[in-house]
């Protein structure tokens, strides 16, 4: 049974994944900003959530996952929000100087930014946090089948939107 | 397991930006208003960390929502409490389910009472007669 030391070591280990996490989510940085901070002041207000817990990892990016959704929800209900930033351009990816690399990043964040937020979710946590379908279902409390199938469906999209950038930097 | 194909592979080389370094300071000290104790704690475990595992299981169970869901536990409480008080809630309310049962308890005497009466302590002792069909001995049946 691991134990985090502290709420310091744990944002050194954890802060980057959860920061790619919610700014591919939320598509905001100010609201990336916000709900990452969230996430530790909770641990912060109730220390011993995380006792017992095997995988700090995965159980801090549920808890960023189910922040994000009831923010987005809070948001939704007012306004088109997520949908509106998800059509803004977002530099998601790390910079680089490769101009193929540089315009395919481009392509794949707007490309995500057409997902729906669920969807985009499963496929962060298959494709860059190396996921199985059954930790994704446990961490984001789904149903197997689901996390599989909006996986698949969305990198379908993806692929589909991406053909031709991919093919030119293959 | 399907094994990623190219395209994932593709996209999977492609990092996240990295996470601002100023937030680090800014979340840590907003987080430290919290938890003033929590610089102290750097090599230590975390306040609690020894609890029972039926807590910590009760705590994820409850997650996102303790509060809501002890607060129904609670109304469920109240409600299970007032189902089993006796109505009125009055030690009168009491007295009269005791009377009550004196009523039952004297009426059961009564009862067993009039049946003793009715039905002899001692059985009739069996005569050759009385084990010979009713038919023939009508004399006893049908008094004049």
């Amino acid at each position: 049974m691991a134990t985090p030391s502290d709420i310091e070591q744990l944002y050194d280990d954890h802060a980057q994944a959860l920061f790619a996490f919610l700014l591919n989510f939320t598509r905001n940085e100010a609201d990336t900003r916000d709900l990452l901070q969230e996430v530790f002041m909770k641990i912060a207000r109730g220390p011993t959530l995380l006792s017992g817990v095997r995988e700090p990892r995965g159980f801090l990016l549920r808890l960023a996952y189910n922040l994000a959704v009831d923010f987005t929800r809070r948001r939704s209900a007012r306004q088109k929000y997520t949908e509106a930033l998800a059509a803004e351009p977002l530099e998601i990816f790390a910079p680089t100087d490769n101009p193929d690399v540089a315009s395919f990043r481009s392509a794949l964040a707007v490309a995500l930014g057409e997902l729906g937020p669920e969807q985009r979710a499963v496929v962060h946590l298959k494709l860059w946090e190396g996921l199985t379908f059954n930790e994704i279902a446990e961490w984001l409390d789904i149903p197997l089948n689901t996390a599989a199938s909006r996986y698949r469906y969305g990198v379908d999209k993806l692929r589909a939107r991406l053909r031709p950038l991919y093919d030119e930097i293959q | 397991m399907k094994k990623p194909d190219d395209f994932e592979q593709q996209a999977q080389k492609h990092a996240f930006r990295q996470c601002p370094v100023a937030w680090r300071d800014e979340i840590l000290s907003a987080v430290r208003e919290v938890r003033p104790e929590m610089s102290q704690t750097r090599a230590g475990v975390l306040p609690g960390g020894n609890q029972s595992e039926f807590l910590v299981w009760l705590r994820l169970w409850m997650w996102p929502s303790p509060a809501a869901w002890g607060g129904l536990a609670a109304i469920w409480l109240v409600l299970v409490a007032l189902g089993n008080t006796p109505p009125g809630g009055t030690k009168a309310a009491a007295g009269d389910r005791s009377d009550s049962g004196t009523q039952i308890a004297v009426g059961w005497q009564e009862r067993t009472r009039f049946l003793s009466e009715l039905i002899p302590d001692q059985p009739r002792e069996l005569t050759p007669s009385s084990l010979s069909p009713r038919s023939q001995h009508p004399s006893q049946d049908h008094p004049a």
